[in-house]
């Protein structure tokens, strides 16, 4: 009666040869969407790479990066986890009503933050003999500003004091330094500004985003009297989708498993002008390069399938785009070195200035920023990072995209 | 991309998925005179497959192996025999330790001469340490007599490249498998329970041993100022079992996949943590390589037939050898030379206290005395050590702190469950359930089924976790 051995025996066997030729014989992914990156895929044989033996490593990650059914796996891992583990998941915790938080950062990058620090200065240098005026805004991120729902137990991390060291070492005659985050916290209290941020994303929503665009914009209209005032909230009203999902990035991370039902996607549009009225251009100022602004801004509202991620709701990172607000009231040129925080506001900026660059260096392989700067004029150049911004390769202004 | 992961290890998944199926059906349609023939290629393949290079260090290590035995075994002179067997023994040694200590040896003669020589940093070929001493193992025993030279090249190649325990052990001394070279049988059971036992060995390590790895790396990579008393506890604990479910595991599935090959290799744990004084410890902790240091370097320095100074003295020696060939650094070979001392002093007169002890103190003294081996073990350098052993018995830093209380509640339940089962408590219940299944057959039905399914979850299980250990998500990327 030792049928156990047959089991033990088939079940084996049938586990390692069937997973072994499935992912064999299944087609190659190019890309997951979980990991948001390209897989490896089945590598060049030479006798240099084998002699080398990257090959073999090669092989290895493609191997793992196509195994059959990654995906699944990784999200039944992710189940379990989320039942087993009180704490973090993935690196994650997720409240009781789904919110989606990252663990805090615990270190203290100071040397990097000091260079990070000291090219901003060395820009502003650079600015000032331009006559431009640089500023740097400090965007309340959501890993940071909603710490406290983390368990009391929990270490809640250093994201605000790197942060409020980060600042401390900009130089104030160069550079305008404006941290976002005590103007929110001043008005509102905390459950309120939670939901600012949407529940399984790391980005902030639209109703976060709102009021960093009034604080920019009261920041740079104090400096500059031709900048229209018109930024506060009653000029922009408030709609959203109806029917559509979203699908958060760290939702992503944990594959989906946490219910973000009823998420809402909205947008602050303006009650007295129109974004319709701003040209948009697609890197440089051609007609060539001419966009309409359903290409750039809110792109899920064209898609069939009603769910998008934070880029298709808003506006996706790229190199370069440009809107020219051919109303405006001034003759200002702005240049807005960012990442993807900004990317739901690029239009409710852009209507304070004739002509806005949106930048980010991630995407721009073949200059640097100053190599930009130095073929283009600008009155503001604007920094906006989130505040877990710090350091590293989005403060190399000599340096292109690697 | 993922970065290149190497499969050098068996808990991977082109190792399970690509090459195990791949070996196995080879070597189980081949006729017998082949069988040999595939085990060989694949471990050399395996080998070969995270160094490509150094497979010929380890052919060219095997020739000369082959050589020397042949060169003893002909010797009819004693004096001869000697030579070629100091020959032998200084070539492998020569190479081991160029590989693994020349540079740690440049550093001592900088430090002690304030020279400043400087050598290009070595790359250590993986598993030189076992190959080297399965060679050794092999010339020695035909100069003691204890095994008939091989002369078939192929098969003394495959003794010492098997890759079953190529890169992690068990030191497997040639007379135990010699015959089984030529003379194995694989049968259905023996296959079965080969099956099991490489599963077991594989859940141990990835199941157990890694996730607590992560914990310890945590702990370790952390500042001694920023430790609490309940953080280090934490940390050494996750240590103490990540290194005996990683290196158990790795023996167990050894183990298993000898079985699976027809192969019978000796214990290399039998539940260390269990032990009542630190002699007992090494009977139960990595056997083959305490038996290695016993046979080989402990009784060819006259082991207990000497002076009784001299035998504290090549205890000393021995156990400070064992903890270099564990690595090359002072911190090991201190390791090594504390359990010495422990070893002898239990000899002298402290094996004969503690017998007298109750036994859970005497559980309590092994256990500390080897936790805090393992954090000399662990640590990058003495300060670290001494710093978080301060801080573990609370002369050090705050009692604990919010990163002890998450530490503990997000790892409770795989510290327990480690816990648990770094004693025979397994065994125990399958005894148990062996006893009640014969004497009623539901219980002897409920047993097969769910005793043999259990495998097969678990093989998902692993599975799951190895493919989430290669999750290497890119989240900004076009946001």
């Amino acid at each position: 009666m030792r049928f156990g051995r047959y089991i033990v025996f088939l079940g084996f066997l049938f586990i390692i040869f069937s997973f072994g030729l499935l992912s064999y014989a299944s087609q190659d992914r190019e890309k997951s969407s979980f990991e948001n990156r390209f897989l490896a895929q089945n590598p060049d044989i030479s006798l240099e790479k084998i002699g080398s033996g990257e090959y073999f490593k090669q092989f290895d990650t493609y191997f793992v990066d196509q195994f059959y059914k990654r995906d699944s796996w990784v999200k039944y891992y992710t189940l379990l986890q989320m039942k087993i583990t009180p704490v973090y998941v993935n690196g994650y915790y997720v409240t009781k009503d789904n919110y989606i938080l990252a663990k805090p950062d615990e270190g203290f990058p100071k040397n990097e933050m000091n260079k990070a620090a000291a090219n901003v200065n060395k820009l502003g240098n650079y600015l000032a003999n331009k006559h431009t005026k640089l500023y740097y805004f400090s965007l309340p991120s959501k890993r940071n500003m909603l710490v406290q729902s983390l368990p009391s137990y929990v270490p809640k991390g250093r994201n605000e004091a790197n942060k409020d060291y980060f600042l401390s070492q900009l130089n104030p005659k160069v550079v305008s330094a404006v941290d976002i985050r005590p103007s929110i916290e001043k008005k509102y209290d905390y459950e309120t500004i939670r939901k600012m941020y949407f529940k399984t994303d790391h980005h902030w929503n639209i109703k976060g985003a709102i009021l960093g665009y009034e604080k920019i914009m009261e920041s740079i209209s104090k400096d500059f009297e031709s900048v229209p005032k018109d930024y506060q909230l009653p000029n922009y009203s408030l709609s959203c989708l109806k029917g559509y999902d979203f699908i958060g990035s760290w939702n992503k991370q944990l594959l989906m498993q946490v219910n973000a039902e009823g998420e809402p996607i909205c947008y602050y549009e303006p009650t007295t002008y129109s974004f319709n009225d701003f040209a948009v251009y697609k890197n440089g100022i051609k007609e060539a390069n001419k966009v309409d602004i359903s290409n750039i801004y809110a792109r899920i509202k064209n898609k069939t399938e009603k769910s998008g991620v934070y880029a298709e709701v808003y506006s996706e990172s790229q190199s370069e785009f440009n809107i020219v607000n051919p109303s405006s009231e001034n003759d200002l040129k702005v240049l807005v070195l960012k990442d993807s925080y900004m990317n739901s506001i690029p239009f409710h900026i852009a209507h304070h200035f004739k002509e806005t660059t949106y930048y980010d260096m991630r995407y721009e392989p073949s200059r640097s920023v100053y190599d930009y700067l130095a073929s283009h004029d600008f009155d503001i150049v604007i920094i906006a990072y989130n505040d877990t911004n710090l350091t590293k390769a989005m403060y190399d202004f000599n340096s292109p995209s690697k | 991309m993922v970065k290149g992961v190497n499969f050098v290890v068996f808990s991977n998944l082109v190792f399970l998925y690509g090459f195990l199926p791949i070996v196995l059906l080879c070597y189980f349609i081949v006729p017998r005179f082949l069988k040999n023939t595939i085990l060989l290629i694949a471990s050399l393949i395996f080998y070969a497959w995270g160094e490509p290079i150094y497979v010929f260090l380890m052919l060219f290590s095997i020739f000369m192996n082959y050589i020397f035995g042949l060169a003893v075994s002909k010797s009819e002179n004693t004096s001869w025999k000697k030579i070629w067997l100091w020959a032998a023994v200084l070539v492998n040694f020569g190479i081991l330790g160029y590989y693994k200590y020349a540079n740690f040896l440049v550093d001592c003669v900088n430090g002690l001469f304030h020279t400043a020589y400087v050598l290009e940093k070595i790359p250590l070929p993986i598993g030189i340490s076992f190959f080297t001493f399965h060679a050794m193992s092999y010339v020695i025993d035909i100069y003691r007599k204890k095994v008939a030279v091989q002369r078939n090249f192929l098969d003394l190649s495959l003794y010492i490249s098997l890759f079953p325990q190529l890169v992690a052990g068990p030191i497997i001394r040639y007379n135990t498998v010699a015959e089984q070279l030529t003379k194995r049988f694989v049968t259905f059971d023996l296959f079965v329970v080969g099956i099991q036992r490489f599963v077991l060995g594989l859940a141990k390590k990835v199941l157990i041993a890694n996730p607590l790895g992560t914990v310890a790396d945590k702990v370790f990579t952390m500042s001694a100022g920023d430790l609490t008393t309940g953080t280090a506890w934490i940390g050494i604990m996750a240590y103490t079992l990540q290194i005996y479910f990683d290196f158990s595991g790795y023996s167990d599935m050894a183990i298993g996949l000898g079985k699976m090959f027809g192969f019978h290799f000796d214990e290399n744990f039998r539940y260390p943590y269990i032990s009542r004084s630190i002699s007992e410890f090494w009977r139960r902790w990595h056997i083959s390589l305490g038996n290695w240091f016993r046979d080989y370097v402990y009784i060819s320095l006259g082991g207990n037939r000497v002076t009784t100074w001299k035998i504290y003295r090549n205890l000393l020696i021995v156990w400070t050898a064992t903890g270099f060939w564990h690595g090359a650094s002072w911190t090991f070979m201190a390791w090594g030379f504390y359990y010495g001392i422990i070893i002898s002093l239990e000899k002298a007169f402290l094996g004969k206290w503690l017998t007298k002890l109750w036994s859970p103190l005497q559980h309590l003294y092994v256990m500390l005395l080897v936790m805090i081996g393992w954090v000399f073990f662990r640590a990058d350098n003495f300060a670290y050590s001494i710093d978080y052993l301060k801080t573990l018995f609370g002369l050090n830093g705050e009692l604990y702190d919010s990163q002890s209380i998450l530490l503990s509640l997000d790892n409770f339940w795989i510290l327990l469950l480690g816990i648990i089962l770094s004693t025979p408590f397994f065994p125990y219940l399958q005894e148990k359930s062996e006893n009640l299944s014969e004497k009623y057959v539901g219980i002897r039905l409920v047993k097969e089924l769910f005793g043999s399914v259990y495998y097969v979850l678990l093989l998902f299980v692993i599975t799951m976790y190895l493919v989430n250990s290669t999750y290497n998500p890119f989240i900004y990327f076009r946001f």
